[in-house]
């Protein structure tokens, strides 16, 4: 008796169940959220949210801006995180983090094939697209704008169904900052139609518009646009993020992406494809913004990968793998079993997780709860370690953490004055009250305090040191 | 009227490649670019300094004769050559001699650059394009220092792999070519490498194509080139040396120049340029491109996005490339009217000019005051009492320093390599003030300090007792 068809996992969905259980029992899992302070400050925020019953609207978590106005980005994702973190602890960020990391693959691979693309080819190229993407998978909501890239790419290249477009926006704008991401790819699909085909034209602005009336329903209806477009358009800010800047090709971190660009370069010299307008107004579009902000490199790749494979389907040499590709026919098999089994497995054998001790200052927070009166005053914390701060000792207000659009350019550049011991470094810790600091152990501005007379070290483990006002 | 209608003689009508090579040494010898070419960092001086000794001693420097944490220790010199013809320069004219070098050797390459790929078939106005995009795509290099001669040597060694390769010249006048181009090079910068991997791509194009005759021909090439190599000073260890000092990722790391371009500053528009016109190249016209383009393409393409020194070279060597595609779409009237512009070669004319146009340039280059420390030095000069043990000074104006102060020993200046990644990691645990700050400032018996006045180490020094005898605006100087 043969398995039913619903139960026999298709190749997308072993994808699915790999990439699933390869994130949330590997190391992979303490990445996801260790490689910053964000994934526990958009769980500490969605905390909020949900104990309070209303979105966020006034500044809880730091002294330095308290109570002032707050246009959170991703309000939806931060309660979707919270929730999971309330019922899972860390492991809650890993699963969802992973499911969307996983559901983003298995979406591009349903794309490929749905476009006739031979199936090794396809499952090569997703995994490709996961190795150029894989520095950039971290818990945290633009996961979400991932997967809606993919979905509003499989729909703009369909061109059906273009209706969808606008639900998906309205999700997307309450979801994450980069929703604009879809406006970008709308904008790339009428620009190559104005080179060929402007029949689409007419659909295409008229979907777009559609999409920005969707993107105002949110709790902050314009302001949010406007917030995004200029949190764009300051270098101060921009700069201040890792991710925004050009891609460091020494990292090793890079790798997927350089190979991404060796594959589309040697398909251009070797298959020599006539492109469609669209195709080539994509892959220059988001080339630029890879290269100026290592964080669109995920995007870049989901916009390229099927252009690539469109391309090298037809190619002679290709055609040898059909056979593999026919023996493995998945083309009848829908079965959900394999993400089913994977999602079992997990509840089943899940590890214990938590944040590496080695990136935050887990031990100092240990300590700062054991002697509560070891300090006084406000805080002056590492920017890295803000979002962290905030879950650990929600009783405490910290002076920054990842939300410098939230904290604006004056306030980031007083912080940089103390942070890169500039000379009006003391008048900043004065001005906001700040009795202790709590900073990595190189930081500069340990050797300063420990010569300070007014200053004396309160702790110190290999990660932290903390200051305190005598 | 077309130029060879007009009664002139051609001779005295400029080229265009003439009037390029006038432009951009025009252009970098006034001003501002003038000063951004020595002024970029300390190195110019650097080489300056190590060139004047060597005049005035007639020996070549190998041992460090500047430093006082390396005193006496022995250098494998990569660019005694250079060094040299900087010394001269700077006994001709001062920083203004040193500058006019640097502009000669940029405005030389890029026209030498327009010259091949006109002589390579291409047409006047894409050459003329595609040289300004290369030179734009450089700009980020344009410093006066013996890096240029790597410039400008790729153009022939190019020129002469791609004649070969297009059977226009002999394998006799390719061997003895780049052997004599590698004799030149591996004495003047440290960076001809560059030339055997280029030749390395070539050879890799050969294999890729089974063309075993010119594999052959490449093989034979770059074993004559290795053993010209090694007439250098040092031999074979200058190879060793700067094999070890490129694979060191410290070193890749911490100096600017070795790490990836930052799409967000201006002056890599050009470069984005160039690498979007190859695409737009490749996806619309798609031209058929012989293995070694690809190669070339794609291995220097690596190498200009891990690090902005590899640019320029990566614009020397993919320029021709796109020149014949792009040539080939023009439409024939357009080189029709382009063509007697061809004709002219009116060298004689644009060089009297550009001499009469050096002659008559505003000297001298100063250093800008708001980059080095230049009161700082003068105060120096004028307290020498106050100034008796080994300083700690700023990695980018050492080199300054070396001609400025030459009665005062560097903790460090431009030659990392030489320092080695002990001494560079002590300078930078320093500089960002790291635990252990203080130690290499004890170690070295360090007894004043000149950094930028907005350095942190500033105000450090004062909690551990040393006194500021000096402020401006640019530097400060503590003493213990």
């Amino acid at each position: 008796m043969s398995t039913p068809t619903t139960l026999r996992p298709s190749l997308s969905a072993v994808i699915w169940m790999v990439f699933f259980l390869a994130l949330t029992f590997s190391d992979w899992r303490l990445v996801l959220i260790s490689a910053d302070g964000d994934p526990a400050l958009h769980w500490r925020i969605g905390n909020w949210m949900i104990e309070h019953r209303e979105v966020i609207r006034t500044e809880q978590f730091s002294h330095t801006k308290f109570g002032t106005p707050l246009i959170s980005k991703e309000w939806l994702s931060e309660i979707v995180f919270a929730a999971a973190g309330i019922a899972l602890g860390w492991n809650g960020a890993v699963l969802l983090g992973a499911a969307l990391i996983a559901t983003t693959l298995w979406l591009l691979h349903r794309l490929l094939l749905r476009e006739g693309c031979d199936l090794v080819l396809a499952t090569g190229l997703v995994l490709l697209a996961a190795f150029s993407m894989s520095h950039h998978w971290l818990a945290r909501p633009h996961l979400f704008t991932h997967v809606l890239t993919v979905a509003f790419l499989w729909k703009l290249r369909e061109g059906k169904q273009l209706w969808l477009l606008p639900v998906l926006m309205l999700v997307w704008t309450n979801l994450h900052g980069a929703f604009f991401t879809g406006f970008v790819l709308i904008g790339c699909f009428w620009l190559g139609a104005l080179f060929t085909d402007r029949s689409h034209l007419k659909a295409l602005t008229g979907i777009g518009l559609a999409c920005l009336l969707a993107s105002f329903v949110n709790p902050n209806g314009w302001n949010l646009h406007l917030q995004v477009l200029q949190f764009l358009q300051s270098p101060t800010l921009a700069a201040y993020a890792n991710e925004f800047r050009s891609p460091n090709f020494h990292s090793a971190g890079m790798h997927g992406f350089l190979l991404l660009l060796l594959t589309l370069f040697l398909m251009l010299f070797l298959a020599r494809p006539k492109l469609r307008a669209t195709d080539l107004v994509l892959i220059i579009v988001w080339l630029f913004f890879a290269l100026r902000a290592a964080r669109n490199i995920p995007i870049f790749t989901l916009c390229i990968i099927p252009i690539i494979a469109e391309q090298l389907t037809n190619l002679p040499w290709l055609q040898r793998f059909r056979p593999l590709s026919t023996r493995l026919g998945t083309r009848s098999r829908t079965g959900f079993a394999a993400p089913v089994a994977a999602l079992a497995i997990w509840f089943a054998f899940r590890p214990a997780t938590d944040v590496l001790p080695d990136r935050f200052p887990v031990a100092a927070v240990e300590f700062l709860r054991n002697e509560p009166t070891a300090v006084a005053g406000e805080m002056f914390n590492d920017y890295g370690w803000g979002g962290y701060l905030m879950l650990a000792m929600p009783e405490r207000k910290v002076f920054v953490d990842g939300r410098n659009d939230f904290y604006g350019a004056e306030l980031m550049e007083e912080f940089d004055e103390v942070d890169e011991v500039k000379a009006g470094w003391a008048d900043v810790l004065v001005k906001y009250g700040v009795g202790w600091t709590i900073l990595p152990v190189k930081h500069p501005l340990n050797a300063l305090l420990a010569l300070s007379p007014e200053w004396r070290e309160a702790h110190r483990d290999d990660v932290a040191v903390i200051y305190t006002h005598r | 009227m077309k130029p060879n209608e007009a009664r002139v003689h051609p001779q005295w009508l400029p080229s265009l490649t003439a009037w390029l090579w006038f432009i951009f040494l025009a252009v970098l010898c006034t001003g501002e670019w003038r000063e951004a070419m020595v002024s970029a960092d300390g190195d110019t001086y650097m080489h300056w300094a190590s060139g004047e000794w060597m005049l005035q001693h007639r020996q070549l420097l190998n041992h460090d004769v500047f430093s006082h944490t390396h005193p006496g220790e022995p250098i494998i010199s990569k660019e005694w050559l250079t060094q040299l013809l900087f010394a001269v320069a700077g006994r001709w004219d001062g920083l203004a001699g040193v500058a006019l070098v640097g502009a000669l050797l940029i405005a030389t390459t890029f026209a030498w650059l327009h010259r091949q790929m006109i002589t390579e078939g291409s047409d006047l106005l894409i050459a003329t394009g595609l040289t300004i995009l290369a030179t734009w795509a450089a700009v980020t290099h344009w410093i006066a220092r013996p890096h240029l001669f790597t410039l400008l040597l790729l153009v022939p060694w190019n020129v002469c792999l791609r004649r070969y390769q297009n059977g226009k010249t002999s394998r006799t006048t390719l061997l003895l070519t780049l052997a004599l181009l590698t004799g030149l090079w591996v004495n003047l910068h440290g960076a001809f490498l560059v030339g055997f991997f280029t030749l390395g791509c070539y050879w890799l194009g050969a294999v890729v194509e089974r063309d075993w005759q010119k594999v052959r021909a490449y093989t034979l090439t770059g074993l004559l080139c290795g053993f010209t190599s090694l007439a250098n000073p040092a031999g074979y260890q200058l190879h060793l040396h700067n094999l070890t000092f490129v694979r060191n990722k410290f070193f890749t790391g911490w100096l600017a120049e070795y790490t990836s371009t930052n799409f967000h500053n201006a002056a890599f528009a050009g470069f984005l340029l160039l690498l979007f016109g190859i695409i737009l190249t490749l996806a619309l016209l798609r031209p058929r491109f012989a293995a070694h383009e690809m190669i070339l393409l794609i291995a220097w393409g690596y190498f200009a996005l891990y690090s902005v020194r590899n640019i320029p070279i990566f614009a020397v060597l993919v320029t021709p490339i796109l020149a014949a595609p792009l040539t080939a779409v023009l439409p024939a009237r357009w080189r029709a009217r382009t063509q007697p512009w061809l004709a002219l070669r009116g060298w004689p004319a644009v060089i009297v000019a550009a001499a009469a146009f050096i002659v008559f340039i505003p000297r001298p280059t100063a250093m800008p005051t708001d980059k080095f420390p230049v009161a700082a030095v003068a105060f120096i000069k004028n307290n020498p009492a106050d100034f008796t043990g080994p300083m700690f000074n700023q990695y980018l104006w050492g080199g300054y320093l070396l001609v400025a102060l030459p009665e005062h020993k560097v903790f460090v200046d431009g030659r990392a390599d030489f320092y080695g990644e002990a001494l560079v990691r002590e300078f930078d645990d320093t500089t960002h003030l790291r635990p252990n700050w203080y130690d290499a400032l004890e170690k070295h018996h360090v007894t004043w300090t000149l950094m930028p006045t907005a350095h942190e180490l500033n105000r450090a020094l004062p909690l551990k007792g040393w006194r500021e005898i000096h402020r401006d605006e640019t530097a400060t100087i503590y003493r213990r």
